[in-house]
């Protein structure tokens, strides 16, 4: 009983600790911008250096004007979720359709030197991204594509993780149902599509949360390989709107924020699902 | 279940709205950018006007001369405005006159009997044959000035500008006794001043031709218009930012032709036309930024999901500028700036205004 109460408070202050920065991040984008510049201004000037910033949080006036000027005023802050889009949404298809495939193969067909195809994926699970960075760069150096959005879409569609999740969830269906369907007449694709796919649903949907989320967030590639601030996303503009203006870094924080929330809150229950069926 | 659809839904609202915000933002953007409209640069002239005030005067003025020493008996030329070869200009003492041609006569013989003691390849010789001539041509106009009863006559055809004798007056060989213009080849010049700088405004090249539009007011008051004369500015090198006289060269016949009436010393209201110069690249003159002396074009910049005109400044020379249009050199081919809503600075960017 005792246990429950402290892993309970630990927990809620947790879920607080957490919870405090999306109501600052909420409270800051509804402040006027004098009153964020007065607050946390110091910090990003440099006349802070040393000092804590003030701590508020409620706005001493209500004020949409951040979100004017961040949604109304200029279009560039909404091209740059725009960016986020046609790059998120692209690697999310092709991981799904790549990754799907890829850990149908290795869960359920034998090849020669497969054991040791799998191993190399284990290990470039294992690399950070860092290190692949340089090679990626190169390959698409020569293949052209530096500065345009694919140099980022197709090395992203190759996800390791994404396969070897699906692989792991896949090796849990029954192989018994598979020579059913083929007994009966069913073809590959019919076998891939009718049984394997509606089986590895909640994977495939936690791979797909997990890499909007990862893809929606990912600030290095877009940095190394676009080249081009006006093809950056949200997530790399977030860097630097936060040194130039904190008040629209709120909004933009904010903006960021929905679309992983809202994705978050539609699939969490298969997310959960997806892992531990991977995992166990 | 009804949550995942629910938020399912809200994700998808949240999409059109924000595909709504980006459409009205980039309107507002676009409605808030400094307007501009374009146009080509042609070739063409470019009329300036310089109103001034000249003198005129007679290019070549010719004297008629007495040939011997006399004295004045009486001015017959008083009050007369046209000199012809026949035109009595003076009388001179009789006496005097006979006098002079026994004089030449005896100084011609004793020419001669000299010439006899050199060889006729002498320098001697050669001079004195010389001598002997003049001597021989004021004998002829003395002869006949005693022919015509003791009057000097003009000899030549012309406008008596001014008589410089008096009656009575004691003359010596060659001096004159009234200046004219001859009727034939005479020109008359108009001179004036301008600063350098206005003149380096008007005339861009020492040798341009301008046209020229000449009110002309004498003295006596009488206007005429000539008619888009092309004079050749003749006093063009070395323009400094000093005042510098100028100076345009008429023909009188042409003046004659027009009826404009001269005088010398004349005051002379100039209203200069440049129309004569054809350049290759003449804008609008509200296209030339003047305090940095370039204009501005467009290029189109690609970003992300727009293309931007971007404003991009290029360095030119005004060859010519009037109140409407300047001649400009240096500027690539393409479109120029020629009316913005708003100041614009290289790299702005600009929303153009279609042509109507």
């Amino acid at each position: 009983m005792k246990k429950c109460k402290i892993s309970t408070i630990v927990i809620v202050a947790v879920s607080l600790v957490t919870l405090f920065i999306l109501v600052f991040m909420l409270c800051g984008s509804f402040m006027s911008y004098e009153e964020v510049t007065a607050y946390y201004g110091d910090i990003y000037t440099g006349g802070g250096k040393g000092e804590y910033a003030s701590f508020h949080i409620i706005p001493k006036e209500f004020s949409v004007n951040q979100y004017y000027k961040a949604l109304l005023e200029t279009p560039d802050y909404l091209y740059k979720f725009w960016n986020s889009i046609l790059l998120t949404l692209p690697i999310l298809i092709g991981v799904v359709v790549v990754s799907t495939l890829g850990g149908y193969g290795f869960a359920k067909f034998q090849f020669p030197l497969k054991n040791f195809f799998f191993f190399l994926f284990l290990l470039v699970i294992m690399l950070p991204y860092q290190v692949m960075m340089v090679p990626n760069f190169m390959v698409m150096d020569t293949l052209g594509l530096i500065g345009s959005r694919w140099s980022i879409i197709l090395p992203n569609i190759f996800s390791p993780f994404g396969t070897f999740l699906i692989y792991q969830f896949m090796r849990r269906i029954p192989n018994e149902i598979l020579e059913c369907a083929r007994l009966d007449g069913a073809s590959e694709l019919r076998v891939f599509t009718k049984i394997i796919l509606p089986q590895a649903a909640p994977a495939i949907a936690s791979l797909a949360m997990l890499n909007i989320i990862d893809t929606w967030s990912m600030i290095e590639q877009p940095l190394v390989f676009l080249q081009d601030p006006e093809k950056n996303p949200l997530s790399v503009a977030l860097a630097y709107i936060n040194t130039s203006n904190i008040g629209i870094a709120f909004v933009c924080g904010v903006v960021f924020l929905i679309p992983l929330m809202l994705v978050f809150l539609m699939g969490k229950d298969k997310l959960v699902d997806g892992i531990s069926n991977s995992v166990i | 279940m009804k949550s995942k659809k629910l938020y399912g839904k809200l994700l998808i609202a949240f999409l059109i709205l924000m595909l709504i915000l980006t459409y009205v933002s980039s309107q507002i953007y676009t409605s808030n950018l400094p307007k501009v409209r374009l146009d080509t640069p042609q070739s063409g002239t470019i009329t300036n006007t310089y109103d001034t005030q000249g003198i005129m005067e007679y290019k070549v003025k010719k004297e008629v001369t007495v040939p011997v020493d006399c004295t004045v008996e009486e001015i017959e030329a008083e009050g007369v405005f046209n000199l012809n070869e026949h035109t009595a200009v003076a009388s001179f003492n009789m006496e005097e006159l006979l006098l002079a041609k026994y004089d030449l006569e005896i100084q011609i013989e004793n020419y001669e009997t000299q010439m006899t003691q050199y060889g006729t390849d002498t320098p001697q010789y050669k001079r004195l044959v010389i001598l002997k001539q003049n001597l021989e041509e004021e004998l002829v106009k003395v002869d006949d000035m005693i022919t015509n009863d003791g009057k000097l006559v003009g000899g030549d055809t012309g406008t008596i500008i001014d008589i410089l004798v008096t009656e009575g007056q004691q003359l010596k060989a060659g001096d004159p006794v009234l200046t004219y213009i001859p009727a034939e080849g005479n020109q008359l010049s108009i001179k004036w001043t301008m600063t350098g700088q206005d003149a380096l405004k008007f005339f861009p090249q020492d040798d341009v031709v301008v046209a020229f539009n000449a009110t002309v007011e004498t003295s006596a008051g009488r206007e005429r218009l000539t008619k888009n004369k092309l004079c050749t500015i003749s006093t063009k090198k070395n323009i400094t930012l000093d005042e510098t006289e100028f100076e345009i060269i008429l023909d009188q016949n042409e003046l004659d032709e027009e009826g404009i009436s001269y005088s010398e010393g004349a005051g002379v209201s100039l209203r200069l036309t440049n129309t004569s110069f054809e350049y290759e690249t003449v804008v609008p003159v509200g296209a030339v930024d003047t305090e940095n002396s370039c204009v501005y074009m467009l290029q189109e910049v690609k970003k992300g999901f727009r293309t931007e005109q971007t404003v991009v400044s290029v360095p030119v020379r005004v060859l010519m500028q009037n109140d409407e249009l300047a001649s400009i050199t240096g500027i690539p081919e393409g479109e120029v700036i020629v009316y913005s809503d708003q100041p614009i600075y290289d790299g702005d960017v600009v929303n153009v205004l279609e042509t109507d």
